[in-house]
C-alpha cells in the first residue's frame, strides 16, 4: 500500500524474506525513510499476517508498526509526511520506474482509518477480522495470550462445575 | 476450540480503546468475488484492478465465502506500469488527502498478507 514517497504503508519496501521481516516506511520530505521493523516467527506462503500501521503523536510524528495486534516498534521521525498528487496504489509504489515493489501474494481486508488505533484497538482488530480462511502462524506473543485464554476458559468451567 | 479462545480474547483485549473512523474497506466479497470496488466506506475511491490482478477465492471449505486480491508480479520486469496492482484513487488522490489530512493528521492502515516465499519481492 504506496502512495509513493511513503505516505502510506509500505509492505514491499525493505520487507524481507530472509529475515522474516514487515516493513512500515514513510518519507517525511525533509528526511530519509524512517522505517519501523516488525519481524515474525518464519516467513510463510501458508500464513497470513495482520498488519497494522499507525500515524500519530506530537505534530504527527510518532509512527508505530503491530504485527498480528502485538507492537514491534514505535517511534519519532523527523518530520510531517511529504505530500504528493500521486496515486495510492495496493501492491505497488506509483512513483518509480525501476524500483517498484510490486507485491507477490495476496492482500485481504484492506483497511484505511483518519485516526490513530491504539494497541488494544490493533488487537481488537486482528482478533475481530480472523478468519479460518486466512491461518496464521502461531507467533509467541500470540501463544501466550492464546494460552492465557484457554487458562481463563478453564477456570471459568471449574468455578461452573463448583456452583453447579 | 480457536473460536472460544479469539472470543475470549476479544473480550480480553476490548478495552475501551477510541473507534477510528473508518475511510475505507477493501474486502473482497465474503459471499461472492467483488470487482475490486470495494470502496465501501466514506467517500472512498472504488478500487481499479491493474495488469491482470485477480481476485481469488481462498475458502478452505470451498463454500465460496472468502475472497482475496492476488498479485503476481516479476522482479525481472521492472516498471510499476508493469506490475499487477490494486489503484483506489485513480488519477484523483481528492478524497483521500482531504478525509486523511495529508500531509498532518492521524491515521492508519490495517490488512492481511500473505506473501509469496517461492518469489521475490520486488
Amino acid at each position: 500500500m504506496s502512495k509513493g514517497w511513503g505516505t502510506a504503508l509500505v509492505l514491499g519496501t525493505g520487507t524481507r524474506i530472509e529475515n522474516d521481516q514487515i516493513i512500515f516506511s514513510y518519507h517525511t520530505g525533509i528526511a530519509s525513510w524512517s522505517p519501523l521493523v516488525g519481524t515474525i516467527g518464519a516467513m510463510s506462503d501458508e500464513y497470513w499476517i495482520h498488519v497494522v500501521a499507525t500515524i500519530d503523536g506530537a505534530d504527527y510524528k510518532t509512527g508505530s508498526l503491530y504485527i498480528n495486534g502485538i507492537l514491534q516498534e514505535s517511534k519519532q521521525t523527523w518530520g510531517p509526511l511529504y505530500q504528493n498528487d500521486l496515486d495510492l496504489l495496493i501492491g505497488a509504489e506509483p512513483n518509480y520506474t525501476e524500483f517498484d515493489y510490486g507485491w507477490n501474494g495476496m492482500l485481504d481486508d484492506i483497511r484505511i482509518y483518519d485516526e490513530h488505533i491504539d494497541a488494544a484497538s490493533a488487537m481488537e482488530l486482528f482478533v475481530n477480522t480472523y478468519s479460518e480462511a486466512r491461518p496464521t502462524i502461531p507467533e509467541p506473543g500470540m501463544v501466550f495470550l492464546l494460552g492465557l485464554g484457554g487458562l481463563a476458559l478453564i477456570r471459568r468451567r471449574k468455578f461452573a462445575a463448583g456452583r453447579s | 476450540m480457536f473460536k472460544k479462545l479469539f472470543c475470549l480474547l476479544a473480550v480480553l483485549w476490548i478495552a475501551g480503546g477510541a473507534n477510528a473512523a473508518l475511510l475505507a474497506h477493501y474486502n473482497f466479497g465474503t459471499t461472492i468475488p467483488s470487482s475490486a470496488n470495494q470502496g465501501t466506506v466514506g467517500t472512498a475511491a472504488n478500487g481499479v484492478l491493474m495488469n491482470g490482478a485477480t481476485i481469488v477465492d481462498i475458502d478452505p471449505s470451498e463454500r465460496g465465502v472468502e475472497w482475496a486480491l492476488q498479485l503476481s508480479n516479476d522482479s525481472t520486469n521492472p516498471g510499476f506500469a508493469n506490475h499487477q496492482y490494486m489503484n483506489i484513487t485513480n488519477g484523483d488522490d481528492t478524497w483521500y488527502d482531504t478525509s486523511i489530512g495529508t500531509p498532518l493528521g492521524a491515521r492508519s492502515y490495517a490488512a492481511w498478507v500473505r506473501m509469496d516465499t517461492d518469489t521475490t519481492q520486488v
